[in-house]
């Protein structure tokens, strides 16, 4: 073939493929959409004081002494006596200083209480979702090839029994086994600083990450199977393109899309699902915090323990919905077709 | 095309006496019986045949790549000689888009929406051709070949950083050629590539094929189920039915004188773009499953010319009577020299149809089965408004049917959308049976209620357009309730039987789940879903673009004749400018939003005045 070659126009550069992949208006509007719903949280979280029963003063006072002076003093200082609005502005002002109020129980700041307890929670819950997707996306995988065969039913069969043992029992057969009978990794408490807390945190982060494998499993499985089953995987085996390329380039990138959305599902999941974990571990998290606070009726750090989750759950969404359209180019500009003007 | 190349000793593919069957239930079922066939370098093969068949299956089985469930149980396939059943799978998988390479049927499934059109080239061009060094240099390389291979199939440098859903249909069947092309084989198989194309598209794409064939001096092997796509891109047809093959010979031959019955009836099914015929002749039930196919000819039951030795006698491909033995022309029919020109093509009536004639005095606009004026739609999003209906004034006389014919995008579906109730025009007039309706809002629930006794719709999947888990009396009945309320239980059952009767399908038919149907079937129980309402119009969307040729026929027929017991109008979008003279009193040729033309449709058939008319009468495939 002798044509003449044609010209060959340069590649588009990094900074030009990221914003056609990313378009600030899709973030923008991403970014609006979750302030929007921090804003409502947080209107939500505030209101726990105001349908409390009772008088808010009375049960900020809690178990101490309700004298006329306290009360006039706890109203002065949470602006009681004014309206609720103007209440909420106080309070969401307070918040944004990260001045959260002072526990009811043990009297001292909310924010010096939460800290510690929310880096160890939050380490714990990094570490279990790692471990959830270093389990569950190589198995999914692993069951999706073997669709039907012997692997596919163990697997599958080792995620049910995952998903279906409580982490009390996963977390204190974990113990037995590793801790007391192995002796590899410490049975309980949070350890000191980097490593040995790393050692502490790793039969937590196990139990908690082998209670949601299952779903990651399950998820990435119906995921690659139906990548498997379409056209373009056919077309690229019949070309030639090699299998390893297959695998990734064309089959668990187009997985890729329906597993993130699902694994920030799962990660706002293992949030609220440190509670057990953490007792059963006797770590000091937010876990234990949030149960001792409701039992005590601790307001001030209820709210605040709520108010963080809901926060990190929010953004993991907002990460989620940012990588949409880095993942999947037909979600960057919809296409003027009747189906998606509908 | 030449044709008269001897064929050399070592073909580039040679078939011989393969056999499939499906094992996933225990008991193979026998899938494919025995086919043989060559394709040489250079040479162009079409293997024709309805679906189920076994034709895709065949060439999936030359490739390697049988879906689970499938597999070899006799037969050889050599490429240059080799025996690629005793390659290892290794060795096979690296004969892939090196030697042989394979493009299937759906342009916009084929490609992987996520990768730019330029990296799935790359992916498939062979290793060894890039620069020395690394990184950048390597990368440059890639993609002035990239840009190259683009040109080759006529495209611009800019669509490889496209990515497959920013194109349309044609240009990512295009972009899945070079695709295909990139490791440079020796032979191409092309399955269906032209089915989901429009008419202007398919014929771009048959010519870039055998152009591409020609230039490469690739061997090409085109699977199809249109026969005009067939006959006019392959030298050598192979017929294929449940299984077996037929007859094959060259494709002129096999077009003026075939030699086996199936062949003759297909041709005689297929609408022709110059004459209307008084009936079509369409064949007589379906391609019989697999598991059901008995010792002698699979054709036997729908065939007029069957004799007892037929049932019997296992399938021999003889030389025709009387034809030229190089290229050979060969029938598997046991009575073809008996029945000898008694096979020529079956002979059709042609009618000219009076119809309506130009200047014919306009309906009141309650009087008319669908009466459009100024109807306007634009579609908004981001990337930029999209005008789908301009200015829009179409008729439809009650009892008429009317052709609305375009490209894919011209705006048709949209029409008939808003037609049906089911979309809302941005301004303009729109009174389907004398109902109007509103321009700016869907139809709100009762104008739907009353508008569903005027007008129904039919749409080209019938796969999709039925519930699977309902049997065929519950969703005719549902479909009685909507419009006449409740019905007794016996009467409700005896109107299902009456609509089941009307389109040609028995009483039995009742208690079976659409799985249990063929497509032509579906499309049957569809059209008697949309009858159930006994509307005053009947839109059918590309309700015959799916579907066979003798299916296709049979659902025209079986469509004009009811339109003459039932007095429906019929509004039939397609793309298929055979289908329009086969079937309609007046044709619409829509382009880009906007009515080009409209008249008699004889009229604008024979002498069309918009050059888009034009071009989609040249862009119509012939024989």
């Amino acid at each position: 073939m002798s044509t003449p070659p044609p010209p060959v126009p340069p590649a588009p550069g990094v900074a030009a493929r990221l914003g056609a992949a990313l378009p600030p208006r899709y973030v923008a509007r991403r970014l609006a959409g979750t302030a929007v719903l921090l804003v409502v949280l947080s209107a939500a979280v505030f209101a726990l004081l105001q349908l409390a029963p009772g008088d808010p003063a009375r049960t900020l006072l809690g178990a101490r002494g309700a004298t006329p002076e306290a009360l006039a003093e706890v109203r002065a200082r949470h602006h009681l006596d004014q309206p609720v609005l103007v209440q909420y502005g106080h309070w969401l002002g307070d918040l944004l200083r990260l001045d959260l109020g002072t526990s009811i129980r043990t009297g001292e700041s909310v924010a010096s209480a939460l800290g510690d307890r929310a880096l160890l929670t939050c380490q714990l819950v990094g570490l279990g979702f790692a471990t959830a997707l270093l389990l569950g996306l190589p198995l999914g995988v692993l069951a999706a090839f073997r669709e039907r065969r012997p692997t596919d039913r163990a697997v599958q069969g080792l995620g049910v029994v995952t998903l279906s043992t409580p982490a009390f029992a996963s977390g204190l057969a974990l113990i037995y086994v590793c801790a007391l009978m192995l002796g590899w990794f410490p049975a309980y408490g949070a350890g000191e600083g980097g490593l040995d807390r790393l050692r502490h945190l790793v039969l937590p982060a196990v139990t908690l990450g082998l209670a949601v494998m299952a779903v990651l499993l399950k998820l990435t499985r119906a995921a690659v199977v139906r990548e498997l089953a379409r056209d373009h995987v056919t077309f690229a085996r019949a070309r030639g393109v090699g299998p390893r390329t297959v695998l990734f380039r064309y089959v668990l990138r187009g997985a890729a899309v329906p597993v993130t959305a699902g694994a920030a599902l799962v990660l706002a999941y293992l949030l609220a699902g440190t509670v057990m974990v953490e007792t059963v571990f006797a770590l000091p998290g937010l876990g234990p915090l949030l149960v001792d606070s409701i039992t005590f009726r601790d307001l001030p750090v209820v709210q605040a323990v709520a108010l963080a989750v809901a926060t990190l759950v929010c953004l993991a969404n907002l990460a989620a919905d940012l990588a949409q359209p880095l993942l999947d180019p037909r979600l960057r500009t919809p296409a003027p077709t009747p189906k998606a003007a509908r | 095309m030449a044709v008269s190349a001897p064929v050399p000793a070592t073909p580039l593919l040679a078939v011989e006496g393969l056999r499939l069957a499906a094992t996933a239930s225990g008991t193979p079922v026998p899938l494919l019986d025995g086919v043989s066939l060559t394709v040489g370098r250079g040479e162009s093969v079409a293997i024709v045949g309805e679906s189920g068949s076994g034709k895709s299956l065949t060439m999936r089985a030359a490739m390697g790549l049988l879906p689970d469930g499938v597999e070899v149980t006799g037969g050889t396939v050599r490429l240059d000689g080799t025996d690629l059943g005793t390659l290892p799978p290794r060795e096979r998988a690296a004969l892939r888009g090196h030697r042989m390479s394979l493009l299937l049927q759906d342009p916009f499934t084929m490609l992987h929406p996520q990768l730019t059109c330029g990296r799935q080239i790359a992916d498939g061009l062979r290793p060894g051709f890039a620069a020395p060094g690394g990184g950048r240099a390597r990368r440059a390389a890639v993609r002035a070949e990239v840009v190259r291979r683009l040109a080759e199939v006529g495209l611009d440098a800019a669509v490889a950083d496209r990515h497959p859903h920013e194109l349309s249909g044609g240009m990512r069947q295009r972009v899945a050629t070079a695709a295909a092309l990139a490791g440079d084989p020796d032979l191409l198989i092309a399955d269906e590539p032209t089915t989901a194309l429009d008419a202007a598209n398919r014929r771009a794409v048959l010519d870039l094929l055998g152009e591409l064939r020609a230039r490469r001096g690739m061997g090409l092997v085109l699977v199809t189920h249109d026969l005009r796509a067939a006959f006019s891109a392959g030298d050598r047809v192979h017929v294929l039915y449940a299984g077996q093959i037929l007859e094959q010979g060259p494709a002129t031959r096999l077009h003026t004188v075939p030699g086996h019955p199936y062949t003759a009836a297909l041709l005689a099914a297929e609408p022709s773009l110059t004459e209307r015929y008084a009936e079509l002749p369409a064949l007589p039930g379906s391609v019989p499953p697999p598991g059901s196919r008995g010792s002698g000819c699979p054709f036997a039951d729908r065939c007029p010319h069957t004799a007892g030795l037929c049932r019997t006698t296992p399938l021999l491909a003889t030389p025709v009577p009387g034809a030229p033995q190089d290229p050979p022309h060969l029938t598997a029919c046991l009575r073809a020299a008996e029945l000898g020109p008694g096979l020529a093509p079956v002979r059709r009536t042609v009618v000219e149809r009076g119809g309506e004639e130009e200047g014919d005095p306009e309906p009141a606009p309650e009087q008319a089965a669908l009466h459009l004026r100024g109807l306007h739609r634009v579609f908004r999003s981001p990337a930029g408004d999209h005008t789908a209906l301009h200015e829009v004034d179409l008729t439809v006389r009650r009892g008429q049917i009317v052709a609305l014919a375009g490209e894919s995008g011209s705006g048709k579906t949209t029409l008939a959308r808003i037609a049906a109730g089911l979309e809302s025009a941005d301004r303009g007039t729109c009174v389907v049976g004398g109902v109007p309706l509103t321009a700016g809002r869907r139809p709100t629930t009762a104008e739907r209620r009353r508008l569903a006794s005027r007008v129904q719709i039919v749409f080209q999947d019938p796969y999709s357009s039925l519930n699977p888990l309902r049997d065929v009396g519950a969703t005719l009945r549902e479909a009685l309730t909507a419009t006449r309320g409740r019905l007794p239980r016996a009467e409700a059952d005896a109107e299902v039987a009456r609509l089941l009767d009307q389109v040609r399908l028995p009483a039995s038919y009742a208690r079976r789940r659409p799985a249990a149907l063929s497509g032509g079937e579906r499309q049957r129980v569809a059209v008697a879903r949309a009858l159930a309402a006994r509307p005053e119009l009947l839109i059918c969307d590309e309700a015959v673009a799916a579907l066979d040729v003798s299916v296709q026929a049979q659902l025209l027929s079986l469509l004009g004749q009811l339109r003459d017991s039932e007095g429906f109008a019929v509004l039939f979008i397609t793309h298929d400018l055979a289908v329009v003279r086969q079937l309609a009193d007046r044709a619409v040729v829509m382009h880009r939003g906007r009515v080009v033309e409209q008249g008699p449709a004889a009229r604008v058939l024979d002498r069309p005045e918009h050059p888009w008319t034009r071009r989609m009468l040249d862009g119509h495939l012939t024989p």
